[in-house]
């Protein structure tokens, strides 16, 4: 079993979804990168970097669909696209005891949190950058159709075969 | 398989040997039982999400540190640092 592991130790990629990364939505709740400021990419590229080269990171990381182990109602959508959020800082409470969050970006209720998060998904080695929002709360609606994160989810699996993704 | 019996009746004691070495086989410990679990998962929900990256924004580990600031923020990391 170890076997099946070992092309797991890092994450190869990171990719930019192009509705984030081109995106127009500049809300609390969802900012695309042309709204982000200079401070907000740069913490970005920092991040994608400490990730390509295995680094552990300080916030807090969960699948956006469970909270304390419970799966939160009506967050299929997050569930069936395997949707993760990162709490990317800045920090600005004292954390005496955090865990940091692994190379791989398992799962660490740990971490130091903050108001703003980045939305990924994860595939294999991959993960997929969703958005960005300064402020998390109230979370984005998995069952909204205006919500962004939810419809960039989805869209790429709509736009291949079903049998390749089966 | 006649050959295989005959052996055994041949030999009862090692029969018997056999036999115990297959019921001690190591039963994993709970936390180890529960961490394969929870990583048969993680890869299940990786796996289980496909997407069309042909038209994403790529960064992989070849990359250098500088290359990744530059790319995402559309300026030369002097021209970051200088202002």
């Amino acid at each position: 079993m170890s076997g099946l592991f070992l092309y797991m130790t890092k994450i190869n990629d990171v990719y930019l979804h192009p509705r984030f990364e081109f995106g127009t939505t500049d809300k609390a709740s969802v900012t695309d990168m042309p709204f982000m400021t200079d401070d907000e990419k740069l913490r970005l590229a920092l991040w994608m970097n400490g990730i390509l080269d295995g680094e552990e990171h300080e916030g807090l990381n969960k699948p956006s669909w469970t909270n304390g182990g419970q799966v939160i109602p009506k967050t299929q959508a997050y569930q069936d696209n395997n949707v993760w959020h990162y709490h990317c800082g800045p920090y600005t409470s004292a954390y005496a005891n955090h865990r940091m969050t692994d190379s791989l970006l398992s799962e660490n209720n740990q971490g130091k949190s903050s108001p703003e998060i980045y939305h990924y998904a994860k595939q294999q080695d991959v993960i997929i950058v969703l958005g960005f929002s300064r402020s998390h709360l109230p979370f984005p609606d998995a069952t909204s159709k205006t919500n962004p994160i939810r419809n960039r989810s989805y869209s790429w699996r709509s736009a291949i075969p079903p049998t390749v993704h089966g | 398989m006649a050959n295989f019996n005959l052996a055994i009746a041949a030999n009862p004691a090692r029969k018997s040997a056999t036999r115990r070495t297959e019921t001690v086989a190591a039963a994993p410990t709970s936390a180890q039982a529960r961490a394969d679990k929870e990583m048969h998962k993680e890869i299940g929900d990786r796996a289980r999400t496909t997407y069309d990256l042909s038209s994403m924004t790529r960064f992989n580990r070849s990359m250098t540190r500088d290359e990744i600031i530059a790319k995402v923020m559309g300026k030369k990391v002097e021209e970051i640092f200088s202002l």
